[in-house]
């Protein structure tokens, strides 16, 4: 059976080994691949039960000196060598590392990315990160991601590109009966609040473990005095190197709780740091939220934090006493949380369901022939319909501008009823139009001569979003002798790229001579490597360009 | 109680396989094929992470599934 890696490190937290180990897990069961996990981490806690493979190395940027790391890293190769993975398949931050890895290149390669925060996607977009992924899969509801402030230019990379496609959060979810069960072992009668600031590791040297759980002991031995039924339980995580907490009657302290997704759901209050998967595990349940960003490392949690309490009837605080304690005490006389996220195998299933297609694909590869847009101005005494009747088998998928299809003219009217993309053909004259009214009217692409100034400075001077995207094109007046001059201006742009987009203006043809002439066109295109696309496939090229390094 | 040697209760039991001594072993391709001989069966959990920077060697480890009265 063929095998597919997922790498994984995790730095401060739980968060990537447990996704990947759900992931790991539904691929097994699928039983098409064998998937082995190839983690970098500081802690076995997780895999104490996995039914998976792993071959776990420490953090390799932390590794104290050079010779071990390039040992490491080596042994690393050798061994993914000997794996042959058919898919590779990463978690959430692309690293160099393992592009340079012999054994990985000319793999296929798909990321699995939880939530980042906007600042820190774009980055890595501009950095030319994602252009080395055939895929990328966002482990995030479409609808957060777009509430979120993304740039126009990853808004429309996203959007408009085949890259990237939303499969849902990855988290784990306990049954009712876990819940249920958990729920019996702390405390079935009194109020049980869940402190977690995720797996103990921290950001920054600023004591927020110590802080959270120090002010939550506080606010718990106040409520004790006063009689209040509260139960409290403190799960620090393993890394947790703040100053040692002492049970109490009212407070139970945890370093590791392997059921951490069933006790965050049967709590009635928690008080979390909300990194994605301690957030996730709790808006499976009914508690009140209180939630305590901590410094992270590309999560934005700040901002985070405040739209998520916005959103479920939260509330965000600071890990000290004097903000958690009156916080704790209104969340206990709150009634339960409405809206819950539910279970769900929908994201795991389209992980599985890439994995294996891209295992299928990569047994055969195949070379595209070069691809031409080949777009048609009707001429001046034709509509474009009488057009469309005489085009020639050949170029029936030549794009006519303005017959009611996906492009026109700048300044025309699109057709409010076409589905799909739209483009735009525009010279140097913009006035009259903003930018943004074209993205309302589903414009995804303006396609422009090579003077190009005039249109790039419209966009700067008025930004829509998501970007627009733009293309330059060769346009060329079609004269009844010159077919053949036709044929090698497309010979001489289809030979410096893979790619081009023809303006054929057929402004000037008399309608007798137009068959013919088509026909000219079409029977040469014929014999050439070259096919004729769609503006969808133009449009996803466009949209991978900004993925592009930006030196 | 949590104090300064909690972490390791929470870490599962793991057998040293072999060592790999960093600046004077040359055996990195039998290394490779022992780890992924190893991987056998399903849920094998092999570890690298322990490093004794003096000594410059590096353990590998195995997971101990073994139940606890035959350990």
């Amino acid at each position: 059976m063929r095998s597919a890696v997922i790498l994984v490190k995790n730095g401060i937290g739980f968060g990537h080994i447990r996704r990947a180990l759900l992931i790991a897990e539904a691929l097994q069961h699928a039983g098409r691949i064998r998937p082995v996990i190839i983690s970098q981490a500081s802690s076995l806690a997780l895999y104490q039960a996995t039914s998976v493979r792993v071959v776990n190395f420490p953090l390799l940027h932390r590794v104290p000196s050079a010779i071990t790391e390039d040992f490491y890293t080596d042994l690393m190769n050798r061994v993914l060598e000997r794996l042959s993975p058919a898919v590779v398949i990463e978690d959430t931050y692309p690293d160099a590392r393992y592009r340079h890895l012999a054994a990985l290149i000319d793999r296929p390669r798909i990321l699995v990315m939880r939530r980042l925060d906007e600042t820190s996607f774009d980055r890595i977009r501009e950095r030319g990160d994602f252009a080395h992924y055939d895929r990328i899969l966002i482990a995030q509801d479409e609808r957060d991601f777009r509430q979120e402030e993304h740039s126009p230019e990853s808004l429309a990379a996203i959007e408009y590109g085949s890259q990237f496609a939303f499969v849902g959060n990855i988290f784990a979810t306990a049954s009712s009966a876990d819940i249920a069960d958990v729920r019996r072992a702390y405390t079935s009668t009194r109020p049980l609040i869940v402190v977690n600031g995720g797996a103990g590791g921290d950001q920054m040297p600023d004591g927020y473990g110590d802080r959270l759980f120090n002010a939550c002991s506080q606010v718990a031995a106040a409520l004790a005095e006063e009689g209040n039924p509260a139960r409290f339980v403190f799960v620090t995580g393993p890394y947790y190197a703040g100053r040692p907490l002492h049970p109490t009657e009212n407070v139970e302290v945890r370093r590791f709780e392997p059921r951490l997704s069933a006790l965050l759901a049967a709590a009635d209050v928690a008080v979390i740091k909300p990194g994605n998967n301690a957030l996730s595990e709790t808006l499976a349940g009914q508690a009140r939220l209180i939630l305590v960003p901590d410094v992270s490392f590309m999560e934005g949690l700040d901002e985070h934090a405040e739209r998520v309490a916005s959103r479920y009837d939260g509330s965000v605080g600071e890990p000290s006493r004097a903000s958690l304690e009156p916080l704790i005490r209104e969340a206990l006389i709150r009634p339960p949380r409405v809206e819950r996220v539910g279970p769900s195998r929908a994201a795991i299933d389209a992980v599985v369901r890439e994995v294996h297609r891209m295992a299928d694909q990569s047994s055969r590869p195949s070379i595209q022939p070069k691809s031409l847009l080949l777009m048609l101005f009707p001429p001046g005494h034709g509509d474009a319909e009488s057009i469309r009747k005489c085009l020639p088998r050949e170029l029936e998928d030549a794009v006519v501008v303005g017959d009611g299809g996906p492009a026109v003219r700048f300044g025309q009217i699109l057709p409010s009823m076409s589905t799909g993309p739209r483009a735009v053909v525009v010279g140097a004259d913009t006035r009259g139009i903003q930018p943004q009214e074209l993205v309302e009217a589903g414009v995804q692409l303006l396609i422009h001569g090579r003077e190009s100034a005039p249109v790039a400075r419209w966009l700067r001077l008025h930004p829509p979003s998501p970007a627009l995207l733009s293309i330059s094109a060769e346009f060329v007046v079609a004269r009844v002798e010159s077919a053949e001059r036709v044929h090698r201006r497309l010979a001489r742009l289809l030979e410096r790229s893979a790619s081009a987009v023809l303006v054929l203006d057929l402004g000037g043809m008399p309608t007798e001579e137009l068959p013919t002439y088509l026909q000219l066109v079409g029977s040469w295109l014929s014999a050439q490597p070259v096919q004729l696309v769609n503006l969808q496939a133009i449009v996803s090229a466009s949209a991978a360009r900004l993925l592009e390094r930006k030196d | 109680m949590t104090d300064d040697s909690a972490p390791l209760v929470v870490e599962p039991m793991t057998i040293l396989v072999c060592a790999f001594h960093v600046r004077r072993d040359d055996r990195l391709d039998s290394l490779a094929d022992d780890i992924v001989a190893l991987l056998e069966p399903d849920g094998t959990v092999l570890d690298l992470s322990r490093f004794d920077r003096r000594a410059d060697v590096v353990e590998l480890r195995k997971i101990d599934r073994r139940p606890k009265e035959r350990r």
